[in-house]
């Protein structure tokens, strides 16, 4: 958590003027009694108008003075409390921003969230009640405690008696809290993913009548999450009147000695002394009452304590993650003599938690210019090629080369730059249709932006559209169809000029007719090299080079006619395609 | 299709937008009273323990008023035995010693009534965020499925995260507050009143000045606290949309547009979350003004009535500290107020939640179907949008057993006609029937019990691959089970894994590719073993070899169903008794394969132009 409030020095100026405050304004509560034992003291027992009142508007301006303060200490504390949560949350964002895939799933999607939103907002809050309250409880108890001693050392002894006691208590409850956090923590992140499942899922779950379940489900979680806050609530509300109980025990015992102090007192020869004792411990009342409360204060504030703690824990556990996929050190620009040459050097590639590697010792290249595709079972490793191209994740063994670079010793800008990516899963944001477009190329001319959606073959349908391109997608293009989606992220990836367009099976809701006008239309307008991944022969079959892979390894290579001859993978494939067209 | 008139929008504009757009909800602040009312009406049926709390606030109240009294006493009685002691007597300890056990009575008292209050509210507090969560959940599956196309997820999630557990930090201590705060106050105003009318006249005399400008500070603080938790919903929809895009964000090198948008929003957090805190700091402090300066006026008064002889020292200490109680109440109040409005804040967006309109009535509780074999659909019209018109007058009879295909080009419809069979969406002419009966006269789980499908987008969620397939039929046996995953074929990637069908799916499905993630809801489907099957573009990444034996495993699943597929893959649809062609929301042809070929109209043309290269 420490390693968390040094955020803090980023914003000296205020968290200082803050304190600064904050000890002002217990400085001010701490005079007012004093000048109140003065009036007592002074000016009643002399019958002293005059004094009384002096000393009254001297304590009104210190109480005047007080708001003005307090009023800048808000400004200030709620400046640097605000500041803090949106620094903490931006670095979280960017931390988020520079990881991989694989990263990301190592926390989760819906953990990342709830950290990034409800585990800063604790700590933000907590920097807050440390600006405005807190941090007065030392200073009130320090306070206190000098003012006492000044008085009546002795008496203030008693102080020591009851502070460790308290401290103890303190100690017991925290130790008992803190697991309670981290579990509850936990469970807003399985809340979370709860709730996101069902929101993407809506559909299957009711479909499948599933609700009811859900809900039970649902039900456990939260009542347990309830149970947690309630056990944690419930701790703390004997914590308090505990402490009130040993405050009072604590105020008998002083008032006993004070007395037995009193009655020891000589009445004639030390006469001022028992003159004065009365308005003297009524003040020291008030400081030894003001020591014990601000203790107690302290300890019920110190509740939010455990859970920042959690939450801090939480939120380091994003920042200290080691990005898996890094920018190189000193990184070397892909060479433009190899514009558009993608090639691969016995690569293999195994997800840690599956035994068998995805991909094995596989190597090829994509030639300029020329439409490389990718074709072979379901979960023969073909979207796996594509993502190591883009380096969502790095190659275990082998190397892959981008324009004779390997992908590794290059800027993950400059190889994203040059890569029009098509992901299987057409995902849109939220936005005009537009907004998405220019995803592709932010400065995108009209022409441009027109050209790629010809080509998608989405002009068709984003002309009937009331709004045309300024038509509104919902979230992930739910107000779409599914062909739809897929092909305005198509035309996403043109509007760029990429030197490399990778479709990894970007064309499997398009219906056949689409489909072929669609690559009949790259065909004509683009100059590139196209890595194309699919599942229909006829997507590929005028493809440059075929790649045919098997259980991640490359089975065949080569033109359509060549694979025809030499494959029995890609035969079988192809018979099982295409016999249906015969009859 | 919404609108959206500047051509680029980011950050909270952008979801401010968002907002605007969703036509069937509209988030106007609503009256904080009436939020306040419904939030507190959760704790209806617990009326008992909330007047018990109240009774032991009242009791605790009295005591704490009574304590200072005593300690004021003991100041008197401590005057008066050194008063003694100067005049040549000796202290009598006796009173001294009664007051002070009285006094540590009275805390005790005070203490275990304090215990109790919290310890019930406790309950109660947690009772009424579990109500309400469970509420917000259960409401989630009545909504139609047209409220989560005009919403953003993050903004959602944030509501029953964020929001609720907003409420949940602030509501414990609030109520206490309240009704204690409420006690105390009148307790303390009666005693001070009874002790000396005038003191008190005077001590209250900043109170009113407070009050105002406490009211006036409310009134921004609230403004503030709705946008700080309307814009930390937005941060959580920005948050949730990236992170679930963040391939693309990748991809496209989108970081920097991203952490732009982030920043903008944040940015806005950042100031409504500073000013609301600002604002509600500013009450405290001037409350406290009220606090002292009511204490300034006492001293001097007070000084005033002791040197005429017409108040004791005692009862200066007496009406100091009950200057201090009778302002607490009220500082506490105040700050209370500012903790309620936020949790009012809060509490609204929940509420807004839970009042939008759900799905249409169910049918008849008791009407089933016994077997689900004709399915027509009769001059059915639909839209999405009201103003534009997808299907129009559709006519179609599937009996009992067939294999149906629908096939079109993208955006023609077909997966609308899914959805309207499912009761996804409500037809908004005409009538779907299943044997004849309606299926708005039945209730939607009596439907969908017939029914089965699998989607275009695969929908797994974290768990076991088991787990995930058993989510057809729990019930199932083994066998059944078994045959599921031989029949969708999913069974030979499933060996090839380390853990086998214990494997757990990752929450993007990055340890699967696409195609067997597909195979796995295949499996689902067939182990749920409806009437009627719909398969919506189930195998669209499934290689065709893998297809073609999925098809021969599902042929004798077929035998005395009716199934829909939806595939642009010939060889999904060859064999199908009826193939629908649907162009702009209406069937254009309908034939088997053959007689559409044959035909040389425009299935014939779709389909032809895979050769055409």
């Amino acid at each position: 958590m420490i390693r968390l409030l040094k955020y803090l020095k980023t914003m000296k100026g205020s968290t200082l003027a803050a304190m600064l405050f904050v000890v002002l304004s217990q400085a001010g509560s701490l005079i007012l009694p004093v000048l109140m034992s003065e009036i007592v003291n002074n000016g009643i027992a002399n019958s002293d108008v005059p004094y009384i009142k002096k000393i009254g508007g001297i304590m009104m301006c210190i109480s005047a003075a007080a708001v003005i303060i307090a009023t800048f200490n808000s400004y200030f504390s709620s400046l640097t409390a605000a500041n803090y949560g949106k620094l903490l949350r931006r670095d979280l964002f960017l931390k988020v921003e520079s990881l991989s895939q694989k990263d990301i799933e190592k926390i989760g999607t819906p953990s990342l969230i709830t950290r990034c939103t409800n585990d800063v907002k604790v700590l933000q809050d907590f920097v807050l009640q440390c600006l405005r309250i807190i941090i007065s409880a030392p200073i009130m108890l320090v306070g206190g405690i000098v003012m006492a001693f000044v008085m009546n050392p002795t008496l203030s002894l008693i102080i020591f008696a009851v502070v460790p006691v308290i401290a103890l208590i303190v100690l017991i409850v925290l130790r008992t809290v803190m697991p309670l956090f981290k579990r509850r923590q936990k469970l807003l992140d399985s809340i979370n993913r709860f709730i996101r499942e069902k929101l993407t899922g809506t559909r299957v779950i009711r479909a499948f009548n599933r609700s009811d379940i859900e809900d039970a489900k649902f039900e456990k979680q939260n009542v347990e999450f309830s149970s947690l806050t309630l056990k944690f609530h419930r701790l703390m509300s004997v914590l308090i009147p505990i402490c009130i109980v040993l405050v009072i025990f604590a105020l008998d015992l002083l008032i006993v000695f004070a007395a037995k102090d009193i009655d020891s007192l000589d009445p004639i020869a030390e006469r001022l002394a028992l003159e004065n004792s009365i308005g003297n411990l009524q003040a020291f009342v008030v400081y030894m009452i003001m020591i014990v409360y601000s203790f107690t204060m302290a300890a019920a504030m110190f509740v939010i304590v455990p859970r920042a703690r959690i939450s801090a824990k939480r939120i380091n556990e994003v920042l200290d993650i080691e990005p898996t996929v890094t920018d190189p050190e000193s990184p070397v620009l892909p060479d433009e003599s190899m514009r558009g040459i993608v090639e691969f050097r016995n690569v293999s590639f195994g997800y840690e938690d599956s035994g068998k590697p995805t991909l094995n010792n596989v190597s090829f290249t994509a030639e300029k210019n020329k439409v490389t595709a990718i074709i072979g079972g379901t979960g023969c490793g073909k979207s796996t090629v594509v993502n190591l191209i883009a380096r969502f994740y790095d190659a275990t063994e082998g190397q892959i080369l981008f324009e004779g670079v390997d992908v590794r010793d290059m800027l993950q800008s400059e190889l994203h730059k040059r890569i029009g990516y098509i992901p299987q899963k057409a995902v849109l944001f939220s936005g005009s249709i537009e907004d998405n477009l220019r995803y592709g190329d932010e400065n995108v001319s009209e022409e441009r932006m027109r050209l790629a959606l010809e080509i998608s073959q989405s002009s068709e349908f984003v002309d009937k559209l009331p709004e045309g391109v300024k038509s509104f997608v919902s979230q992930n293009g739910t107000n779409l169809s599914g062909g739809q989606k897929q092909r305005l992220s198509i035309a996403r990836a043109l509007t760029r000029d990429a030197d490399v367009y990778i479709f990894d099976d970007s064309f499997s809701a398009l219906d056949f007719k689409t489909d072929a006008m669609l690559r009949q239309a790259i065909k004509e307008n683009i100059t590139a090299t196209v890595i194309i991944v699919a599942q229909r022969v006829g997507t590929i079959i005028d493809a440059d080079k075929i790649i045919v892979l098997d259980r991640g390894e490359i089975v065949g290579m080569g033109k359509h006619e060549e694979l025809m001859e030499s494959c029995s993978v890609y035969q079988e494939i192809y018979t099982s395609q295409i016999e249906e067209g015969d009859e | 299709m919404k609108k959206n008139k500047s051509p680029k929008k980011i950050g909270s504009e952008k979801y401010a937008q968002y907002r605007d757009n969703s036509h069937n909800e509209k988030e106007k602040p609503e009256n904080m009273l009436k939020t306040a009312g419904k939030l507190f009406s959760l704790l209806k049926g617990k009326e008992l323990l909330v007047i018990l709390t109240a009774i032991f606030a009242a009791v605790g109240s009295i005591l704490t008023v009574l304590g200072p009294r005593y300690l004021g006493d003991i100041i008197d009685v401590l005057d008066v035995q050194i008063k003694a002691k100067l005049a040549g007597g000796v202290m009598d300890f006796t009173p001294i010693y009664e007051i002070l056990i009285t006094i540590l009575l009275i805390y005790l008292g005070s203490s275990a009534l304090t215990f109790l209050q919290h310890y019930i509210m406790a309950g109660l507090v947690q009772n009424l965020i579990t109500e309400l969560r469970r509420k917000l959940n259960l409401k989630l599956t009545k909504l139609p499925l047209s409220y989560f196309d005009s919403h953003n997820k993050g903004d959602i999630l944030s509501r029953i995260t964020n929001d609720i557990d907003n409420i949940n930090n602030t509501l414990q201590n609030t109520l206490i507050q309240i009704i204690t705060s409420l006690v105390t106050f009148v307790g303390v105003f009666v005693i001070m009143f009874n002790e000396s009318a005038v003191l008190t006249g005077w001590s209250m005399l900043p109170f009113p000045v407070g009050m105002m400008i406490s009211m006036v500070i409310l009134k921004f603080s609230k403004y503030y606290f709705r946008k700080q938790w309307r814009v930390t919903g937005d941060v959580n929809g920005h948050i949730e949309e990236m992170f679930t895009g963040h391939r693309i964000v990748k991809a496209y090198g989108h970081e920097k547009k991203a952490i732009e948008e982030f920043d903008e929003i944040n940015e806005s957090l950042t100031q409504a979350s500073r000013k609301a805190q600002f604002f509600s700091g500013l009450i405290a402090p001037l409350v406290n003004f009220a606090n002292n300066a009511g204490y300034v006026i006492i001293c001097v008064l007070s000084g005033y009535l002791i040197i005429k002889g017409e108040a004791s020292i005692g009862a200066i200490t007496v009406f100091m500290t009950y200057t201090k109680l009778v302002t607490q109440p009220i500082s506490d109040l105040s700050m209370i107020a500012n903790n309620l409005q936020s949790s009012l804040a809060s509490a609204e967006r929940v509420f807004n939640v839970l009042d939008a309109e759900e799905e249409p009535e169910e049918g008849t509780k008791d009407l089933t179907l016994s077997s689900a074999s004709t399915i027509t659909f009769e001059n059915v019209d639909f839209s999405y949008v009201p103003e534009k018109p997808l299907i129009k007058d559709f006519n179609l009879t599937v009996n009992e057993g067939d294999l149906v295909a629908i096939v079109g080009p993208t955006g023609a419809g077909k997966t609308t006609i899914v959805n309207l069979l499912m009761r996804f969406y409500e037809i908004q002419g005409g009538s779907i029937r299943i044997d004849g009966v309606d299926i708005r006269d039945i209730t939607r789980r009596e439907l969908r019990s017939h029914l089965g499908m699998v989607l275009q987008d695969t929908w797994l969620f974290e768990g076991t691959i088991r787990e995930n397939i058993y989510y057809g039929r729990p019930d199932a046996t083994e066998a059944e089970f078994e045959n599921a995953v031989s029949a969708s074929q999913a069974d030979s990637f499933i060996t090839t894994l380390p853990e086998g069908l214990d494997t757990v799916l990752e929450e993007n499905g990055a340890n699967l590719s696409e195609g067997q993630r597909q195979l796995i809801t295949i499996a689902r489907a067939i182990l749920a073993s409806p009437d009627i099957l719909i398969l919506d573009e189930a195998t669209s990444s499934v290689d065709t070899r893998t297809e073609m034996l999925i098809q021969r495993g599902m042929h004798n699943l077929m035998q005395g169903r009716t199934n829909f597929v939806i595939a642009h893959r010939l060889s999904t649809i060859r064999e199908a008794d009826m193939i629908l062609v649907m162009n702009e929301g209406s069937i254009v042809e309908t034939g088997t394969h053959k007689v559409l070929m044959k035909k040389g109209g425009f299935y014939a043309d779709l389909y032809n132009s895979q050769f055409n290269n």
